[in-house]
């Protein structure tokens, strides 16, 4: 058998039409010869390592000479793997299950579709069971970091009184008794920042913050009540550290699907999930909600407080804040309010 | 005794090295042998993969990837550089990828224990430590990017002859970073240079070999390219401004205010915003934007990459040209990406073999003489991990 390729010599441009040889006539068996077409004897050759041709391109054969013997892609080279060093062989594996035919890209792309749809239905079950995983400790240690760094970047000392402190404190722990246990040591942190304007956060461990811009606007402690009850809510399911799971989720399977390609391409994979995390923290924002006004009402409070809240927060801040699209983190302020009143 | 067998060749007619001219007479030599046809006249680059073969590369890959947890990525792009190299067919002979999968997940493995590191720190409790190695990383960004320039260039090979790239830091740091923030802090005036300046900077950086690449463009070319992107982005701009206002401007005479007691000017401004922050969708004009800046991006690209390519030489004269059409990129760059967002990425191959295609299609070269004097350097330091590690921080230029 012959065939027929360019060989390079090593190290240069200098190329010449050659052919390799197995079983020609008058070739002693199970040998490899290379035959130049510039006049030069037949010799035999030995192949010392591979690139398998991928797509339309050629095989890359470096001779134990050094020199390159270029076999194009359309050329079986199968007669020839006997002669390759066996560590070649599973690359030519792969190039074999790469060309696939119409049916079997019609398999594969169905197959591509399962793993996005899958990846899109994992995020939730698979964040939760990894939030599951982390260690309380941890959990606590990043907390703790995460106040250490939002107090360099954006906090400043809260302004209220100690009296009013301790009175917004007292009002708190009265909700404590009624989660479970586990989330009894819950704190309390005063700031202030009059960037963000008013608002509480919950953090992924036991700690919740409430800035002294939300005790300004809110007209009576009942409010704040409400709001704190709410923050409690997110801390009870833990939707701090499952939104930073689901994310580590997300990022792993666009890397798993876009992980060695172009950056535009990541930015849609990771937009497109964004879209996904946006509305499943709509969906956190609902559930603090109505956890917050179960508690309310078991504390005997007012539980009209919250959406008077929200009523005043959507009469000052008009349609800018409204919220409640496909990006936005939180509900929009009708739907919050209706489903407070239900 | 090794018998050995005759040499297929003895009794054919001698082609290819013999023949004179390109146009002689008799059947046509096998294909390869296009050299001495070339010489003195431009010569297309070819393409020989298709969507077809990336599509199966690329699923194999996907599930390669998430059967080893991410460990096959070094491997998974290793093959997707292969089928873009190997079948960039230049006078007949392919690009060829030299380097190995694991060569690449060395350096990997180099960044991740770094980026751990990294991300360990705040664990140490020094206070500024981690902002403070931030800005040593960014320091770093010039040297990684010429490591991993080297890195890929010296794993590239025509015949058996390899790339090469030799970026300086400053170089690097002034051309990739600092003259291009310059240029946009200068509203794009000096954009154009910034360009010209980087694209020469890559070209005259790069070797074949031996033989250094040569490139010294026209300012002018560069800054009529500007112009005509300036204006292309204009013509897709103004028609959506114009809609925009008069739609705002009917709801003014239609007796809706806007400003409570402003004027009207202030009353526009705030219709504008209205519709297009409320009515439509307040992500509506950044992504238009957005996609109006990738058009026009792809646009001037394809004038600067002619620019570039024309004023190229090798050593020993061979020259090259790009014959790329502006527009003709901007559409396959906008369609590209309305496509693959549709087919929630299953287009993707499709759609960058159809980009890469036709840059390489438009791609020509012009030998003096047949192109057998080139010598490698016989560098093999294209291996070595620490140039792995710009590679595996994920850096690149397209060429």
């Amino acid at each position: 058998m012959q065939f027929h390729g360019n060989l390079t010599e090593a190290g240069s441009t200098r190329r010449v039409r050659a052919a390799l040889l197995v079983d020609e006539p008058g070739q002693s068996p199970q040998t490899l010869c290379l035959a130049r077409e510039d006049d030069t004897p037949v010799v035999q050759v030995s192949v010392a390592d591979v690139i398998p041709a991928i797509g339309g391109g050629d095989t890359r054969l470096r001779l134990a000479s050094g020199d390159i013997f270029h076999l194009a892609a359309s050329t079986d080279s199968r007669p020839l793997e006997p002669f390759f060093p066996e560590t070649v062989q599973r690359g030519a594996v792969l190039a074999r299950i790469e060309a696939v035919g119409w049916r079997g890209a019609t398999i594969l792309a169905v197959l591509f579709l399962l793993l996005i749809a899958g990846i899109r239905f994992s995020i939730a079950p698979a964040g939760d069971l990894l939030a599951q995983l982390v260690p309380p400790h941890i959990v606590e240690r990043g907390s703790s970091m995460v106040l250490q760094q939002l107090d360099t970047l954006l906090f400043e000392e809260s302004q209220l009184p100690v009296v009013e402190q301790d009175r917004i404190r007292a009002d708190f722990e009265t909700l404590l008794p009624l989660v479970p246990a586990k989330f009894h040591n819950t704190r309390l942190h005063f700031r202030s920042a009059p960037g963000i304007g008013p608002n509480a956060f919950a953090l992924p461990g036991n700690d919740i913050v409430l800035l002294d811009e939300l005790v300004d606007f809110a007209d009576n402690d009942d409010v704040v009540l409400g709001v704190l009850a709410h923050e409690l809510g997110h801390v009870v399911h833990q939707h701090a550290l499952r939104s930073v799971t689901r994310g580590a989720v997300v990022a792993i399977g666009v890397s798993l699907l876009v992980g060695s390609q172009d950056s535009i391409f990541e930015e849609i994979a990771g937009f497109g999930s964004s879209l996904v995390l946006s509305r499943q923290s709509r969906e956190f924002e609902a559930e603090a909600d109505g956890m917050a006004q179960g508690w309310i009402r078991e504390a005997g409070r007012d539980k009209q407080a919250l959406i008077t809240f929200l009523e005043k927060l959507a009469a000052e801040c008009g349609a800018m804040c409204e919220g409640g699209s496909i990006l936005d983190s939180h509900p929009s302020l009708a739907d919050r309010i209706s489903a407070l009143e239900n | 005794m090794t018998g050995q067998p005759q040499n297929p060749f003895a009794n054919l007619p001698t082609s290819g090295q013999l023949q004179v001219g390109g146009q002689g007479g008799g059947a046509n030599p096998p294909s390869g042998f296009g050299d001495r046809r070339a010489i003195n006249r431009f010569t297309k680059l070819e393409f020989s993969g298709t969507a077809m073969d990336l599509f199966g590369i690329r699923l194999i890959n996907i599930i390669l990837i998430a059967v080893t947890v991410g460990i096959w990525i070094p491997w998974a792009r290793v093959r997707n550089r292969r089928f873009f190299y190997n079948n960039t067919r230049i006078l007949d002979d392919g690009l060829d990828y030299l380097a190995t999968g694991f060569d690449l997940f060395k350096g990997w493995v180099v960044v991740t224990i770094i980026l751990l590191a990294f991300y360990a720190l705040p664990m140490l409790g020094v206070p500024f430590l981690q902002e403070g190695l931030s800005v040593l990383l960014l320091l770093v960004y010039p040297w990684a990017l010429n490591k991993s320039l080297r890195f890929n260039a010296r794993n590239l090979a025509w015949r058996d002859v390899r790339f090469d790239f030799h970026g300086s830091y400053l170089g690097s740091l002034w051309n990739f970073f600092l003259f291009p923030v310059i240029g946009i802090l200068t509203f794009g005036l000096l954009l154009p240079m910034a360009s010209r300046s980087m694209r020469d900077y890559i070209a005259s950086r790069y070797s074949f070999g031996t033989a250094g690449f040569f490139s010294e463009s026209s300012l002018g070319a560069y800054y009529g390219a500007g112009l005509k992107t300036l204006l292309l982005f204009l013509a897709l701009f103004f028609p959506l401004m114009i809609l925009l206002i008069s739609t705002a401007a009917g709801a003014i005479i239609d007796g809706v205010s806007y400003a409570g007691d402003g004027n009207d000017s202030s009353n526009l401004a705030l219709a504008v915003l209205n519709i297009l922050m409320v009515q439509i969708h307040p992500l509506a004009f950044p992504l238009t934007l957005g996609f109006i800046f990738m058009v026009t991006g792809a646009y001037y690209r394809a004038l600067t990459r002619n620019i570039m390519l024309g004023s190229l030489r090798l050593k020993v004269g061979v020259r090259f040209r790009s014959t790329v059409s502006g527009l003709v990129l901007a559409w396959i760059v906008a369609t590209n990406l309305l496509l693959v967002i549709v087919s929630v990425g299953l287009l993707l191959p499709w759609a960058q073999v159809r980009q890469y295609k036709y840059l390489t299609e438009n791609t020509e070269i012009r030998p003096i003489t047949e192109l057998t004097g080139f010598i490698d350097r016989q560098s093999r330091a294209g291996h070595s991990v620490g140039d792995a590690v710009g590679e595996a921080g994920d850096i690149e230029v397209s060429f």
